[in-house]
C-alpha cells in the first residue's frame, strides 16, 4: 500500500510529523503557488488540503493525545531478511567462515529504507539464485561436529539427523519445530546423503536447505488471537524475539533469547522491554544500518571528483570518510547513548592521516584517531563532514540544492515536490574567462518563478555551506571571489555548519523527524493513521530521555505498535 | 508463430529435460527456415536503454517514410539500416506533475505512470515493463524467461527508489536487478554449459544436481505451507517466490548442449572488468556484455534481453571528449548540447556492436537480427528540457520479418508512444492488442512499421 503524503487525514509518511507540529509537514507545496512573502503555500493540487490550515513557515497546529485517532496497529507484510540480518544470521549459527563464503543479494531502498523494501518488493529470481549459492556455500564452510552433537553410525543415520533438523532448525528459523517439518527435513538429509554417499554431504544439504526456507529467508509473523482485541494480533513470543533482535542487534535471537520468548517472558510490554535494554547494552548494530541508511554516509564510497582540481582525492579517502562517520555515529548512539541531537553540533571526530590533512589537522598514530575538530573551521556533526559535503556536491562544483534538500527531507521530514517535466531546468555556464562563485551561478534557481518555489527552499540551507569545496576541504574564496556563506534557515540566520547545527538542534521538528525515520526502520512501513497516537507516546518518551536513540529504540520495542500487528480478513 | 518446443523425437535425450535447450543447427529442417519439428525460429526481444535521452535536433531524422537519411546521432547504425524503423514525433502522455526522468522512463517501458512514493523523492513503476510482459509469453521455453546485463553502472541513481535503479520491472513491486558484473552473467549463462560431446553419450544428471533439487523441492513445500497462514497479499508475494525457485529448478535440469551450432558456442570467461575513471573500460565492457548477449540469444538460453546500457538521471561519465561532468549534469548545460550529442554518437556505436554482431549471427536462411526486435529508448527526449514529448524510439531488428525491412522513419507528431509498443506486441506475435493505463492507454498499433 502506498501512502500520499499530501492527504490530511489519510495514512501518511508526514502525518505523524504533522501531528507533532512540524513546521510545513505536510508537503510543501512548490508546485504551486507563492505568497507575498515568497513562501510557498501547501499543494494547490491537494484537495484536501484546502483551506485546512497553515502554510509553509508556520507551525501547524499540534495533535495532542486526545486528539489523535484511537490506536490502531498497522497490518505486518512478511519481510525479507535485509542483507546484514541475512549475513549476521548466518555467521551467528555457522561461524565466520560461512560468512564469508556468502554471496548475498544487494538490498534495495524504498522510502529510504531497505527493510520498508523488503516488506513490500516480491523477491526476484536474481535473489533466489544468490540464495541458494550462498547456502550451499555457508553450508560447506560450516564445522559439521558442533552442529550435530552426534557421531552418525550409518550412512543416513535418522537419529543424528532428527537432532540436527531438531537443534540447527530452532536456531534458524527462530522457532521450535512441527513434528511434520523435522520429519520431512530428516527424509531430505537421509535421502541426499544417500545419493551423495556421505552423511555430512546429508547433513549439509539439510543446512542448506533449510537457510533458503522462507522460515529463515522472511520475518512472517502469523501471531497470537486475542479475544478483546479483534482483527488484531500480538506477536508470539518466538515472532517477537525475531523481531526485537533483528531489530535492535541486526541479527537472529540468541538461544538465551529464544528461550525467553519459550517462557512466555515476551508476552507482556516489561519482558520485551527489558529484552530490549538487553540488546541494546549489547550494542545496537540494528541502530547502525539505521543511521547508515538515513544518513547515507557510506555512498561517498565510490565517488568521482575532478582530480585536476582536487588532486587528493582519492578511493581511500573516501573510504575514509565514510568511516568517519560510521565510527562518530557509532560512538555517539551505541557506545555512548549520546543525545542525538549531538549528531549535529558534537566536534568529535575519527580520522586517519589521509582525512586528517583534508580537515588541516594533525594526529598521531596510524589507522583511526579520536580527535576534535577545530571549531575555527565551522564543522559540526554529520553535516561538517566529508561524506557529507563530498557526497552532496557534483565532480567539480559544490550542490547548495543537494545539501539543503537533505536537510528539508532527511532531517527535517519535509517533502519537496520533484522537478517538473517540460521545462528548461539550465544553469548558464559562466562567460568565458569571467568565472563566478557557485551563489551567483544559482541565482538563476531564485530569480526564475518556475524554479524558484522548490529552490528558496534548498538553495539558501546549501549556501550555508559554501565554505566547503566540492571533496568537503575548507575554502575562502572561489574562482577568486571570497565565499559569503551568510544565509538562514526559516528566517534564522547562520554562516556556518556549526551555526546551523545549533539551529536544528533548538527546533523543535529536528528530532521527532528522526524518531520518524528510526520507526520507519524499525517497522518496516511509513507511519499510518492507527500509529499516530504510539507514536506521540514514542515521542514524549523520546524527549524525556533527553534524545537517547537507544532508549528510544528499547521503548518503540515495548509499545503496542511494535508488538501487535492489524489482521485482513483474509488471514485464515 | 507456434509455440517453440522441441519435440522428443527431434530432442532424444529425455531425461525431463523439456526446457532449456540451446537451438542447435541439427535441429533446423533442411531447408534452415524453420525447425525440424516444423516449428517457426524463434523470435527475441531486447530492450536496450540510454540515460538522459538524446539531443532532437540530432536525433530526428529529416526525411520520413521509407526514403530516408540516417541523422547525425544515428550515423553509426549505417550497417544495420536496413533493419532499423525510427518512430519519431510520439509523446509519453503521462499525467502532469510527475518526477522528471521518472516520468519518462516508466511511461515508455510500461505505459502507466510512475507511483510516487511519500517521502525522499522515489518513484516506483506503475506495472510491468514491457521485457517482463513479453518475458511471460516469449520466455517461459528458455532456461533464463530474461537476462538483464548492464553496462553504466557507475551513474546509477539508487536514493531515488525502484523507478531510477532498475530496468526491468514484473510489477510495481517486483523490480529487478541489473548484472553489472560480466563474471556473474557469465557463471549464471554458461556456468553449467559444455562444449560438444562426441558419441553421443548423454551425460546423466549429477548426484550433487539431484540433491540441489530434492532441496529445492523441499524449500517449495515450506513456502506453499507458509502461504496456507498468510493473508492474500503476503500470498502473492511468495507466490513469486515460488516462480523464482521455478526458473532456478529449470536452471539446474537443464542439460549443457552435445553439439552447437554456428551461431551457439560457449564463450571464453571474460574479466570482471569495472568501469573506470571518466569511462575508461566502458567501451570493453559493452563488448562483453554485448558477446554475452548474443551467445545467450544464439544458444537460446533467453530469448529476452532488458539491456541497461546506462541508467536514466545516470552520473556516468563517457570517455567523450568535452564530457567532463557526470553524464546527467553534462545534458542540462545549455553550452554542451554539442557534447551531449558527441556522446549520444558514442552510445549509438556502442548498441551498432551489438545489432551488427548480431547480424553477422547466421541462424538458418536468417540472422539473429532479423529474427530479434530491439526497442531502443531512453528516459526523456532532451535531458536539458526533461522532455516527454517526441521521445526517442528506434525499432530495430526484422522480428523474423514481421518488421519493414528496409525500415522507414515515421513522424508522428502527438502520436502517443504507447502504439508503438503495441507495435512491438504484433510483431512478436504475444496476442497483446491494448495497453496502458491514462493517458497512455492504446489499442492502436503503429501498423507503418509492420511489414504486412
Amino acid at each position: 500500500m502506498q501512502y500520499s503524503a499530501r492527504r490530511r487525514y489519510g495514512p501518511g509518511g508526514f502525518m505523524f510529523a504533522a501531528a507533532l507540529g512540524v513546521m510545513g509537514a505536510l508537503s510543501i507545496g512548490c508546485t504551486g503557488v507563492v505568497d507575498g512573502s515568497g513562501n510557498a503555500k501547501r499543494d494547490p493540487l491537494s484537495p484536501s488540503s484546502s483551506g485546512k490550515g497553515g502554510t509553509s513557515g508556520q507551525t501547524l497546529p499540534g495533535i495532542t493525545l486526545d486528539d489523535a485517532p484511537p490506536f490502531e496497529p498497522s497490518v505486518l507484510p512478511v519481510r525479507r531478511l535485509i542483507r546484514t540480518e541475512y549475513s549476521n544470521a548466518i555467521r551467528d549459527l555457522l561461524g565466520a567462515k560461512a560468512e564469508a563464503a556468502l554471496v548475498a543479494p544487494e538490498d534495495a531502498l524504498l522510502n529510504g529504507f531497505s527493510t520498508i523494501a523488503a516488506g513490500q518488493f516480491t523477491v526476484s529470481s536474481h535473489a533466489v539464485e544468490a540464495y541458494e549459492k550462498s547456502a550451499r556455500a555457508a553450508a560447506a564452510a560450516a564445522e559439521l561436529p558442533p552442529l550435530l552433537g552426534c557421531q552418525p553410525a550409518t550412512l543416513d543415520d535418522r537419529n543424528c539427523l532428527t537432532r540436527l533438523v531438531e537443534t540447527f532448525g530452532r536456531r534458524a528459523w527462530r522457532r521450535p519445530l512441527e513434528p511434520d517439518e523435522t520429519a520431512r527435513w530428516v527424509n531430505l538429509g537421509a535421502e541426499a546423503a544417500r545419493t551423495l554417499g556421505k552423511f555430512d554431504e546429508g547433513a549439509r544439504a539439510v543446512i542448506a536447505g533449510m537457510l533458503q526456507s522462507p522460515y529463515f529467508l522472511y520475518f512472517a509473523p502469523v501471531g497470537v488471537s486475542a479475544p478483546d482485541r479483534p482483527n488484531q494480533r500480538r506477536l508470539s513470543g518466538y515472532e517477537l524475539a525475531a523481531r526485537l533482535s533483528f531489530t535492535i542487534a541486526g541479527t537472529t535471537p540468541s538461544d538465551q533469547l529464544l528461550l525467553a520468548a519459550e517462557r512466555g517472558e515476551l508476552d507482556e510490554a516489561a519482558g520485551v522491554r527489558t529484552a530490549a535494554r538487553a540488546l541494546v547494552e549489547k550494542g545496537a548494530a540494528g541502530l547502525a544500518t539505521f543511521l547508515r541508511e538515513h544518513i547515507g554516509f557510506a555512498e561517498v564510497q565510490g565517488l568521482d571528483k575532478d582530480t585536476t582540481l582536487f588532486p587528493t582525492w582519492s578511493a581511500t579517502l573516501a573510504t575514509a570518510m565514510a568511516e568517519e562517520t560510521r565510527m562518530f555515529v557509532e560512538d555517539l548512539v551505541q557506545k555512548r547513548n549520546g543525545d542525538a541531537r549531538d549528531l549535529f553540533t558534537s566536534t568529535d571526530s575519527f580520522v586517519n592521516a589521509e582525512l586528517a590533512k583534508l580537515y588541516k589537522i594533525t594526529v598521531a598514530g596510524p589507522g583511526f584517531t579520536r580527535t576534535s575538530l577545530p571549531s575555527s573551521q565551522g564543522r559540526a556533526g554529520i553535516l561538517g563532514q566529508g561524506s557529507f559535503l563530498a557526497r552532496l556536491s557534483h565532480r567539480a562544483t559544490t550542490s547548495p540544492t543537494f545539501r539543503g534538500l537533505f536537510v528539508r527531507e532527511r532531517l527535517l521530514c519535509q517533502d519537496l515536490a520533484p522537478p517538473p517535466a517540460n521545462v528548461d531546468a539550465t544553469i548558464k555556464p559562466d562567460a568565458p574567462g569571467q568565472p563566478t562563485s557557485t551563489r551567483n551561478r544559482i541565482e538563476r534557481h531564485r530569480s526564475d518563478p518556475q524554479c524558484n518555489v522548490c529552490h528558496e527552499l534548498m538553495d539558501p540551507i546549501g549556501i550555508g555551506f559554501e565554505q566547503f569545496d566540492a571533496i568537503g576541504a575548507n575554502r575562502n574564496t572561489e574562482n577568486g571571489i571570497a565565499i559569503d556563506a551568510n544565509t538562514d534557515l526559516d528566517g534564522e540566520p547562520f554562516a556556518t555548519v556549526a551555526e546551523l547545527g545549533q539551529i536544528l538542534r533548538r527546533r523543535e521538528d529536528t528530532m521527532p523527524c528522526l524518531l520518524i525515520n528510526l520507526y520507519r526502520f524499525a517497522s518496516g512501513h511509513n507511519e499510518t493513521e492507527g500509529e499516530i497516537r504510539a507514536l506521540l507516546a514514542l515521542e514524549e518518551a523520546f524527549k524525556a530521555s533527553n534524545y537517547h536513540l537507544a532508549d528510544a529504540m528499547v521503548e518503540l520495542a515495548a509499545s503496542d505498535a511494535f508488538r501487535w500487528f492489524k489482521i485482513t480478513e483474509e488471514n485464515q | 508463430m507456434r509455440p517453440f518446443r522441441l519435440s522428443r523425437r527431434t530432442w532424444l535425450r529425455g531425461i525431463g529435460a523439456t526446457v532449456g535447450l540451446p537451438m542447435l543447427e541439427c535441429m533446423l529442417n533442411n531447408n534452415g527456415t524453420a525447425l525440424a519439428a516444423g516449428d517457426a525460429l524463434p523470435k527475441r526481444f531486447i530492450v536496450w536503454y540510454f540515460g538522459n535521452g538524446p539531443v532532437p535536433p540530432y536525433w530526428v531524422p529529416t526525411a520520413t517514410g521509407a526514403s530516408w537519411d540516417l541523422s547525425p546521432s544515428l550515423l553509426p547504425l549505417a550497417k544495420v539500416k536496413s533493419y532499423l524503423n525510427v518512430a519519431s514525433g510520439y509523446d509519453v502522455k503521462n499525467a502532469s506533475g510527475g518526477v522528471a526522468h521518472h516520468q519518462g522512463k516508466c511511461g515508455i517501458l510500461s505505459a502507466t505512470n510512475h507511483i510516487r512514493l511519500s517521502g525522499r523523492n522515489t518513484t516506483k513503476f506503475g506495472g510491468p515493463s514491457i521485457d517482463q510482459v513479453i518475458a511471460q509469453k516469449l520466455g517461459a521455453q528458455s532456461t533464463f524467461p530474461f537476462i538483464g546485463p548492464g553496462v553504466c553502472r557507475d551513474g546509477l541513481v539508487s536514493g531515488e527508489g525502484p523507478t531510477l535503479q532498475y530496468l526491468s520491472h514484473k510489477d510495481s513491486d517486483s523490480p529487478i536487478p541489473t548484472e553489472w558484473s560480466p563474471q556473474a552473467l557469465f557463471d549464471r549463462l554458461f556456468g553449467n554449459f559444455t562444449p560438444a560431446m562426441s558419441g553421443g553419450a548423454a551425460p546423466s544428471v549429477s548426484a550433487g544436481d539431484k540433491v540441489r533439487q530434492l532441496v529445492l523441492d523441499a524449500v517449495r513445500e515450506d513456502v506453499r505451507r507458509l502461504q496456507g497462514k498468510l493473508g492474500s497479499a503476503d500470498r502473492v508475494r511468495l507466490d513469486g517466490h515460488l516462480t523464482a525457485i521455478g526458473d532456478l529448478q529449470k536452471q539446474v535440469t537443464a542439460v549443457s548442449p552435445i553439439a552447437v551450432g554456428t551461431g551457439c558456442q560457449k564463450p571464453t570467461r571474460p574479466a570482471d572488468l569495472r568501469p573506470g575513471s571518466k569511462g575508461a573500460n566502458l567501451v570493453q565492457l559493452n563488448q562483453i556484455m554485448a558477446d554475452l548477449t548474443r551467445y545467450a540469444l544464439a544458444c537460446d538460453l533467453t530469448r529476452v534481453v532488458a539491456f541497461h546500457f546506462s541508467p536514466e538521471t545516470g552520473y556516468h561519465y563517457l570517455p567523450v571528449s568535452g564530457a567532463d561532468a557526470a553524464h546527467h549534469d553534462l545534458t542540462h548545460d545549455e553550452g554542451k548540447q554539442a557534447v551531449v550529442q558527441t556522446t549520444t554518437v558514442w552510445t549509438m556505436e556502442r548498441l551498432a556492436y551489438l545489432a551488427e554482431s548480431m547480424l553477422n549471427t547466421v541462424e538458418g536462411d536468417s540472422n539473429l537480427l532479423r529474427q530479434s526486435l530491439m526497442l531502443v529508448t531512453s528516459g526523456v527526449s532532451q535531458g536539458l528540457t526533461h522532455g516527454s514529448k517526441d521521445f526517442p524510439i528506434l525499432l530495430l531488428g526484422g522480428a523474423g520479418g514481421a518488421m519493414k525491412s528496409p525500415g522507414i522513419h515515421w513522424r508522428k507528431v502527438g502520436g502517443n508512444s504507447t502504439d508503438v509498443l503495441l507495435t512491438i506486441h504484433r510483431a512478436l506475435g504475444t496476442g497483446i492488442t491494448a495497453m496502458g493505463k491514462d493517458g497512455l492507454v492504446s489499442s492502436t498499433p503503429a501498423t507503418e512499421f509492420l511489414a504486412s
